[in-house]
């Protein structure tokens, strides 16, 4: 059963969240006994690259949808259940479960109902050359949840693409409650880009805690389209100094009811640390969309490039979009630079595409994914930028 | 080919008052004439440029307006574009995360199927735009940039004049489009347009300088005042208003 205790009305962090979905319906575990053939997944596979592709079905890890004969020897890699039996020291170390249920109260539930999930650890000085693609598939009925647990580990100067995607062959209303740890290592450079497209009625809810290493680098692009309720936390502690986080965003609420929520807490705590976090909406319909972006530089932390910025587009008169940039700054030489813009589609464009010939709807459509494609250009490897591309649709 | 009559457009202003700009405008361009429409500053030459190529802010209370005979103030935009119409904007607009050689194409090919053309294939139209743009003086980081995304003043302009070369209108609104240019590119605009005379095209130049039409030579110049032309006459007309300015005007507008 899926016990959180949700959060009172005046949680700051919480303040514009919709739980509406949560009081109308109850979710638990249960086991799964949907099935999910090799078509279904390989029409999720990567198109021009090389991949490894491992399937989670309803947050379990199966095998045999997976390419484990494929897997490079040097990293080691397994499903969370297995992880806990053969590294459970490295687990413990590294995962949480003493976890603030006020500000994170679904991942404080997590801590007890989580299941399976993926470990990932790549040793020092290795560099994964093809990514490694985490599809989620859940395929859950009326009041289903899977909740994960996943803890990605990255030695001294290794290095790993990961995208990890949620999909869903289910149109009822289940739940995909989420936890990922990452902590890399010395040098290391992480690239994670994660798809968001789960059912039209799901709710989808995942919590992820970063602490990167020494003059490491961590970047995450995230393409939120789906579900009716989505909410991503992004916690990162900067505590090493000459660590690079950034973390990008796109988001595209298009049906009535839907809610796309980003919270990105970053903690420049060492000096000598450079986060940056761009992110791009847009709000069709009777939707909600919510930034929350805070950026907290401690008073010993000096030398810190920090960017924030948020940019939103409303196509309707019933949509909402809520925007919170936050900076609280204690050092004194910083350069942080923030802004957000929450405006409509440009009529200027709109007239000067339509003069050229370009009808109305065609001009519209080019507009609105130009928008979306300066953030999703900025995944650097082409053949998942091309996938993620694929989900924005307009 | 272009049939302009009594021509009435308002705008609203910041102040939701209605306000008239053009106050019956009459004009007749033939085809393969080019016309010089001159005037101060606020006569309302960009509102009649763009109530032709259709933009919405404008409300048409009076007149017409017919491009070989269908009338243009009925038509979407796009339509307009696909009789022929083109208008190179005074201030084109940016956009940020549109490609401009993708834009180019998808004009070029959104005109081709309203005239029930096949697309050109990418490979000819790499060839067709390399050459134009060579013509116009951009060099090819420009079609990987977005549509006008940080070109400068000039940049713009040449990159209006490219879509011009590309889209071969059959009648051409030049708005301002000297206005700051350097000589060079002043020729370049002056010897692109001049290319697409050829008996059949019409050409209408809005401008505030004599200078462009030194290169562009109008076989008729329209002095605009206060929404209306209030006097029409051979190349001469420039030179004049050269010399004397707006003002004069004015005064042989009082006299009638």
């Amino acid at each position: 059963m899926l016990m959180v205790e949700m959060p009172e009305k005046n949680n700051e962090r919480w303040k514009y969240t919709n739980l509406n979905v949560f009081d109308q319906q109850s979710f638990a575990a249960r086991k799964i006994t949907n099935t999910i053939d090799k078509p279904t997944v390989e029409a999720h596979r990567l198109v021009d690259s090389e991949c490894y592709l491992l399937v989670f079905v309803d947050g379990c890890f199966v095998s045999g949808l997976s390419d484990i004969d494929k897997l490079p020897s040097d990293i080691v890699i397994s499903s969370m259940l297995d992880a806990l039996k053969n590294h459970e020291q490295l687990v413990n170390e590294h995962i949480n479960r003493d976890i603030c249920a006020t500000k994170y109260p679904f991942a404080a539930s997590n801590v007890t109902s989580a299941k399976d999930g993926l470990f990932l650890s790549v040793p020092d000085n290795v560099v994964l050359t093809a990514p490694l693609h985490i599809l989620s598939l859940a395929t859950g009925d009326k009041g289903d949840m899977a909740s994960t647990q996943n803890l990605i580990l990255m030695g001294s100067h290794s290095e790993a693409i990961i995208l990890q995607e949620y999909a869903s062959t289910s149109d009822e209303i289940y739940f995909t409650n989420a936890v990922t740890t990452i902590a890399t290592g010395t040098a290391s450079k992480l690239t994670i880009v994660k798809c968001q497209h789960e059912g039209r009625q799901a709710a989808h809810m995942e919590n992820t805690f970063i602490q990167p290493g020494q003059e490491s680098e961590v970047s995450m692009t995230q393409v939120a389209t789906g579900a009716k309720f989505s909410r991503d936390d992004i916690v990162v502690t900067m505590h090493e100094p000459g660590a690079i986080f950034n973390t990008q965003g796109f988001y595209h609420a298009c049906r009535d009811g839907q809610y796309i929520d980003h919270h990105i807490d970053v903690e420049h705590v060492a000096p000598h640390t450079n986060s940056e976090m761009i992110y791009k909406g847009i709000a069709d319909k009777k939707s909600r969309a919510v930034f929350n972006g805070s950026l907290y530089v401690e008073q010993n932390a000096q030398k810190i490039n920090a960017v924030q910025e948020n940019h939103n587009l409303l196509l309707s008169n019933l949509a909402e979009v809520y925007s919170k940039p936050e900076l609280e700054i204690y050092a004194d030489d910083v350069k942080c630079r923030h802004g957000a813009t929450t405006g409509q589609i440009d009529q200027d464009a709109m007239f000067y595409m339509r003069s050229r010939g370009i009808d109305e709807a065609s001009a519209k459509s080019i507009l609105l994914k130009g928008f979306a494609e300066e953030v999703v250009q900025r995944i650097s490897h082409p053949s998942i930028q091309r996938h993620a591309m694929k989900q924005v649709n307009f | 080919m272009l049939e302009i009559k009594e021509l009435e457009v308002n705008i609203q202003d910041e102040k939701q008052q209605t306000k008239p700009i053009l106050r019956g405008v009459n004009l007749n361009i033939k085809p393969g004439e080019v016309h010089a429409i001159m005037g101060p500053n606020g006569s309302g030459k960009s509102t009649l440029s763009n109530v032709l190529a259709g933009r919405e802010d404008y409300e048409v209370v009076g007149g017409s307006a017919m491009l070989n005979g269908v009338d243009l103030l009925a038509l979407a935009p796009e339509e307009r574009a696909a009789l022929g119409l083109f208008l190179a904007f005074q201030y084109p607009t940016e956009i940020p995360g549109v490609n401009n050689m993708y834009f180019l194409r998808t004009a070029l090919n959104s005109l081709r199927k309203q005239k029930d053309l096949p697309p050109l294939d990418a490979a000819d139209f790499l060839m067709l735009v390399k050459s134009k743009m060579k013509e116009v003086g951009l060099n090819e980081t420009f079609l990987h940039r977005g549509v006008n995304e940080g070109f400068s003043g000039g940049e713009k302009k040449r990159n209006e004049v490219l879509q011009m070369l590309m889209l071969e209108p059959s009648f051409i609104i030049l708005d301002e489009t000297d206005s700051g240019l350097d000589i060079d590119a002043l020729q370049m605009v002056a010897s692109s347009v001049n290319s697409l005379r050829d008996g059949k095209r019409s050409i209408l130049v809005v401008t505030h300088y004599q200078r462009l039409l030194d290169f562009i030579q109008p076989d008729f110049i329209h002095v605009m005042a206060k929404g209306k032309i209030q006097k029409s006459g051979d190349k001469s007309l420039a030179l004049e208003l050269e010399a004397k300015g707006y003002g004069w005007l004015d005064d042989e507008a009082k006299s009638c």
